[in-house]
Order: structure tokens, then C-alpha cells, then sequence
């Protein structure tokens, strides 16, 4: 592989990144929500996409999975997204009325409740063999891989600034205001007649949304779903992608997907025999840790700090 | 008219009866003082009277209507506004941001009009600016709007929240120890303003020790002491009162 063909490969994962770092950073930075359960949504969006979209299972060798209406790709996606929002909503019900570490807690929960789900009721999943050779949009209308490979980093990302620009505008606006005297403080919040609750809520469904969209383009990018992409580790990487880039800053969390995701694709370049993989996989977790560490230390609000929007 | 009425009011924790029966009327456009000495009840019973603790017994009604245990935001659009005896405010946002988050029916205030961020939207924005600038102005802290909140001192805080809370055009401002902290020039502002209040016809509800401060903003004045209103009357004959006495010098600790 070229190294072009290389960065172009690793830009789209970072898009992909840098799209759940902005929803965390909705909920979290913006709203104060602390919601372990990123990859959830992403799987949720994932699933009901390719059940939505895939051909009937009978038609497909070894497939033990019902059900595939293969209906296109635009409807696939809207139902991810809904499908993902009603979750957030289901489990925000009973969790967003209460302090962060219970929301927190309940959203780990789930998405370790989705993966053992994905793996385990293959019925619906196809258990580990899972979906494969799923087509990514308008792949037929390009002859060279390469070309195909640029439209594609092309289209993630504008996913990705839409998102962006989604966001600071949310930011900019009265809402966001308040979504952020929320994280603030709660009791004053209230004490200026916001419902507090209401606000949370319609902030983590619409992140679970974004992110349900998330679990889209996750399929598209990766052409197979398994039930091993969708393990906390993602969450964990957004986390730390957000608190790298800053917590609150929006351009923060595209530039820390961008350093968290890129050293780490980068680093894959000296993976050349077994070896060297296991070593780098070690050396690489102890890397981001002290990463953090030295974040935590010297640089606590991020490589790009919340600011405040002046009047 | 009584705009707001306590009607038999208690509040315990546990074994603990920090407010017992306590029954007030609050008229409309009056200013009422409530002190006693620490541990008291008033900010207890403030809570209660706000929605943010509900009551163990008894009933509060506003302009007629029972509106105990409605939860507290609802009671701030309502019109029943409150300030904190230890000032909070939103330590990282700005003095504007502080002061533009708190009026109520923002155009702005729901995901979707926010996104759209249409002219009403706008024009409410821009409204609401000039009210934030104003009031700012008023307290001297125009030049300091976009420093975080978080950098003020206890006294700066309290004249910030009252103005923040002034956003949401209370009709009853219920005000814990609002000069509490505040330097001689912001209490002289302070009194300015709430008798600017008053004569808006907006009905206060004033906590605080200073019994100065409180017998010459007040149209009249209960006295609570261990959980229980002990007396009520014109501030002249409160302060003079031979059981207010005691309760003030016995009560300290
Ligand atoms: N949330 C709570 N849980 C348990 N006890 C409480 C709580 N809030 C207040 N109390 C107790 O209730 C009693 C009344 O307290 P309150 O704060 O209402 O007094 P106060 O009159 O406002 O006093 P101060 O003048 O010191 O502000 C005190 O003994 C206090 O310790
Ligand atoms: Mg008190």
C-alpha cells in the first residue's frame, strides 16, 4: 500500500473518531453528562442498519440470521439513527433524572449488555460470522480503488463537519447556554425555571442519533460488522480523544481524533512481523496512559480549551 | 391581598424539625423580612416555599393557587424566584452568559428553534443583551461581562445573582442574606436597587442578621426561631420586642 493511499485510509478512521468525539463531547462537555455507553449507540446504529439494508439471509451461505429486507441504503440509515435515539431515550428515562454517576454506570451497562447481544443472539446478528461484504455508497460508480478510497474520505467527512457545524451552532444558541449552566450547576439551573431534565435528555438523544449515524458510516468503512468492533475500548478512545482536544472545545475533539487516532494508525507501520505487534499493542496502551497522565498534569483542560463566547 | 401564603408548614430530617408549623402571609408588594438566629429554619423554609425540598406537612399557595411540591422550575416560571445563601452562579461561563441563560421563554430555549436560529430567535438574543448590559451596569460590573463567574469574590457573586435571578422578572423574589458579604459601595447599590424593587410593585421576601439593613427595606417582619415563627409585626415593634431580644442574644452560639 502507498503511503498516500496510507493517510487517506487513516484520515477516514480519524473522521470516524473525531464524529463520536463531538457527541461525547455534546453530552459531556457541553452538558456535564458523563455516558460510558458511546459505543452502544454506534453499535445499535450499526445493527439496524444492516439488518435494514442486507439481502434476505436465506439467499446467504451459512448466514443463521432471520431477518434482511434489503431496502436501501437511505432508509437503512434514518432507522439507524431513530433506532439509536430511542434508545438513548429508554435509557435516559430512567438515568438523566439522577446524579451523573448513575447515567454513567447505567450506559456501560447497556453497551456491554448490546455486545454480548450482538454476539449471542444470532437470530437477529449472525452471532460472530456477523454481516459481510456489505456495500459502501455508490462504490459501483468508481472503476480504481484508490478514487473510491478519496470520495469515501471525502464523504466521511462531511458527515463529520456537518456534525461540527451542527454543534457550534448549538453551541452559539440559547440551548447551548443552558446546556451549559446544567453542567454548571444544576440546583441554579433550576432556580432560573429550566427543566433540567428535558435539556439533558434531548442533548443525549440527539448524540445517540449522531452516533446511531456513526455505526453507518463504522459499516460502510469496514464492509463486515463483528460483534470484536464494538468493545468499550472504542468508548474509551473517544474519551480520551475529547480530553485531549480539550473538553467543551468542539475543534479540540477534531484535532485530539486526529493526534489520538493518527499515532495510533501510524504506529502500525512497525508491526511488521508478530513480534514487534504484540510489543507495540503493550507499548501502545502504556503510551496513551502516560499520554493522559501528562494531560491530567500539565495541560488540564486540553490542547484546546473551552472558551467562552464573548459579548 | 396575600400573594403568598404558608399555611402550617414543616419541614423535618429526620428527627430533626427544622421548620414546625409555621404559617405567613406575604402581601403582594410588600416587603417582608424574615430573621432569626442561625439553624433557625428560614433558608429551610425558603426551600420548601421554592420547590427544592418538599414539605413534610402543610401548604404554601400562590396567588390562590396550591402550589406545593410543584417542582421548583416550574415555580421560577411561575414568578416565585429565588436567590442562595451561599452564591453559586455558573463558575465557568461568563457574567453575560450567567445573566442571558436565566430569562424564561427564550425563543432559543428548545434543540430545534436553537438550530434554526430564526430572526425571533435573534431579535430575543439581542433583547435580552441589552437587558444583561443594563443590569450590569447597574451593579458597575459592565466592564467585567466576560470574565468567568468563578473569578468574583462572595460579595461580587451575590449582586450577580441577584441580577441574574432579575432576568426572569420575578413577581416574588425570595432573598437569602442578600447583603451578606457585599462591600459597603455594592450594599448602597444593593438597597437602591431593591427599593426600585418595590416600587415596581414586586413582592420580596428578605432574609438576612443585619438588622438595620432589614428594618428599613421592610414592610413587616416574622421572627423564626428552632423551626417556629414566634412573631410577627411592623419592624419597630419587632426590634424592640423583649423576646427578639433574648432570642438574639441567647441564641447565638
Ligand atoms: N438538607 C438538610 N439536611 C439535614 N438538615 C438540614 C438540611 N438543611 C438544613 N438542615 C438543618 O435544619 C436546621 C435549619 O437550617 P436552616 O439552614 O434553615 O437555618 P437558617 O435559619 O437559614 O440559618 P442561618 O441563619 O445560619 O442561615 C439546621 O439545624 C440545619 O442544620
Ligand atoms: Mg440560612
Amino acid at each position: 500500500m502507498s503511503i498516500f493511499m496510507f493517510v487517506i485510509a487513516v484520515m477516514t478512521i480519524v473522521g470516524i473518531y473525531a464524529m463520536m468525539a463531538l457527541c461525547y463531547n455534546l453530552t459531556n462537555g457541553q452538558t456535564g453528562i458523563v455516558d460510558f455507553g458511546v459505543i452502544g449507540w454506534v453499535a445499535i446504529g450499526a445493527y439496524t442498519y444492516a439488518i435494514i439494508t442486507s439481502p434476505d439471509p436465506s439467499t446467504v451461505a451459512g448466514a443463521v440470521n432471520l431477518y434482511g429486507f434489503h431496502l436501501p441504503m437511505w432508509i437503512g440509515l434514518i432507522a439507524a439513527m431513530i433506532t439509536a435515539a430511542f434508545g438513548a431515550f429508554c435509557i435516559g428515562l430512567p438515568t438523566l433524572r439522577l446524579r451523573g454517576e448513575y447515567l454513567a454506570i447505567g450506559a456501560y451497562a447497556l453497551s456491554m449488555v448490546i455486545t454480548s447481544f450482538i454476539t449471542n443472539e444470532a437470530w437477529l446478528t449472525n452471532g460472530s460470522r456477523g454481516f459481510f461484504g456489505m456495500p459502501a455508497p455508490l462504490r459501483d460508480r468508481f472503476t480504481s480503488v484508490s478514487a473510491y478510497a478519496i470520495f469515501f474520505l471525502l464523504l466521511i467527512w462531511a458527515f463529520v463537519l456537518g456534525s461540527y457545524f451542527l454543534f457550534r451552532r448549538i453551541e452559539k444558541s440559547p440551548y447551548g447556554r443552558i446546556l451549559r449552566s446544567i453542567r454548571e450547576n444544576e440546583e441554579v439551573s433550576i432556580s432560573i425555571g429550566k427543566n433540567v431534565w428535558k435539556y439533558r435528555m434531548t442533548a443525549y438523544v440527539l448524540a445517540a442519533a449522531i452516533l446511531g449515524l456513526v455505526g453507518v458510516l463504522y459499516a460502510w468503512y469496514a464492509s463486515v460488522l463483528v460483534p470484536e468492533m464494538f468493545t468499550d475500548i472504542v468508548t474509551f478512545t473517544v474519551v480520551i480523544c475529547v480530553i485531549l482536544g480539550g473538553t467543551g472545545n468542539f475543534k479540540g475533539s477534531l484535532l485530539g481524533a486526529t493526534v489520538m487516532i493518527g499515532a495510533q494508525e501510524l504506529t502500525r507501520f512497525f508491526q511488521a512481523n508478530a513480534d514487534m505487534a504484540a510489543t507495540l499493542a503493550a507499548t501502545r496502551i502504556i503510551a496513551i496512559g502516560i499520554l493522559l497522565v501528562l494531560i491530567i498534569r500539565f495541560k488540564r483542560r486540553g490542547i484546546l480549551p473551552e472558551k467562552n463566547i464573548k459579548m | 391581598m396575600a400573594l403568598l401564603e404558608i399555611k402550617n408548614v414543616s419541614k423535618h430530617f429526620g428527627r430533626l424539625k427544622a421548620v414546625s408549623g409555621a404559617n405567613m402571609e406575604i402581601i403582594k408588594g410588600k416587603t417582608t423580612g424574615l430573621i432569626g438566629p442561625n439553624g433557625a429554619g428560614k433558608t429551610t423554609l425558603f426551600n420548601v416555599v421554592a420547590g427544592f425540598l418538599p414539605a413534610t406537612e402543610g401548604e404554601v399557595r400562590y396567588n390562590g393557587e396550591n402550589i406545593t411540591n410543584l417542582p421548583a422550575y416550574r415555580l421560577a416560571r411561575k414568578g416565585i424566584v429565588r436567590t442562595f445563601q451561599t452564591p453559586h452562579g455558573f463558575p465557568e461561563l461568563t457574567l453575560m452568559e450567567n445573566l442571558m441563560a436565566a430569562p424564561k421563554n427564550q425563543e432559543g430555549e428548545t434543540l430545534w428553534k436553537s438550530v434554526l436560529m430564526n430572526p425571533a430567535v435573534k431579535r430575543q438574543e439581542k433583547e435580552n443583551k441589552e437587558r444583561a448590559l443594563h443590569y450590569l451596569e447597574e451593579i458597575g460590573m459592565i466592564d467585567r461581562r466576560n470574565e468567568k463567574v468563578g473569578n468574583l469574590n462572595a460579595g461580587e457573586a451575590r449582586m450577580v445573582e441577584l441580577v441574574r435571578q432579575l432576568m426572569l422578572d420575578p413577581d416574588l423574589l425570595l432573598l437569602d442574606e442578600p447583603a451578606a458579604g457585599v462591600n459597603p459601595a455594592h450594599q448602597e447599590t444593593l438597597i437602591e436597587m431593591l427599593n426600585n424593587l418595590k416600587k415596581k410593585g414586586i413582592t420580596l421576601l428578605v432574609i438576612d442578621h443585619n438588622l438595620g439593613f432589614i428594618t428599613t427595606l421592610s414592610d413587616k417582619i416574622y421572627v423564626m426561631h428552632q423551626g417556629q415563627v414566634v412573631l410577627e409585626g411592623l419592624p419597630k415593634e419587632v426590634i424592640s420586642n423583649q423576646k427578639v431580644k433574648e432570642i438574639y442574644l441567647g441564641g447565638k452560639k
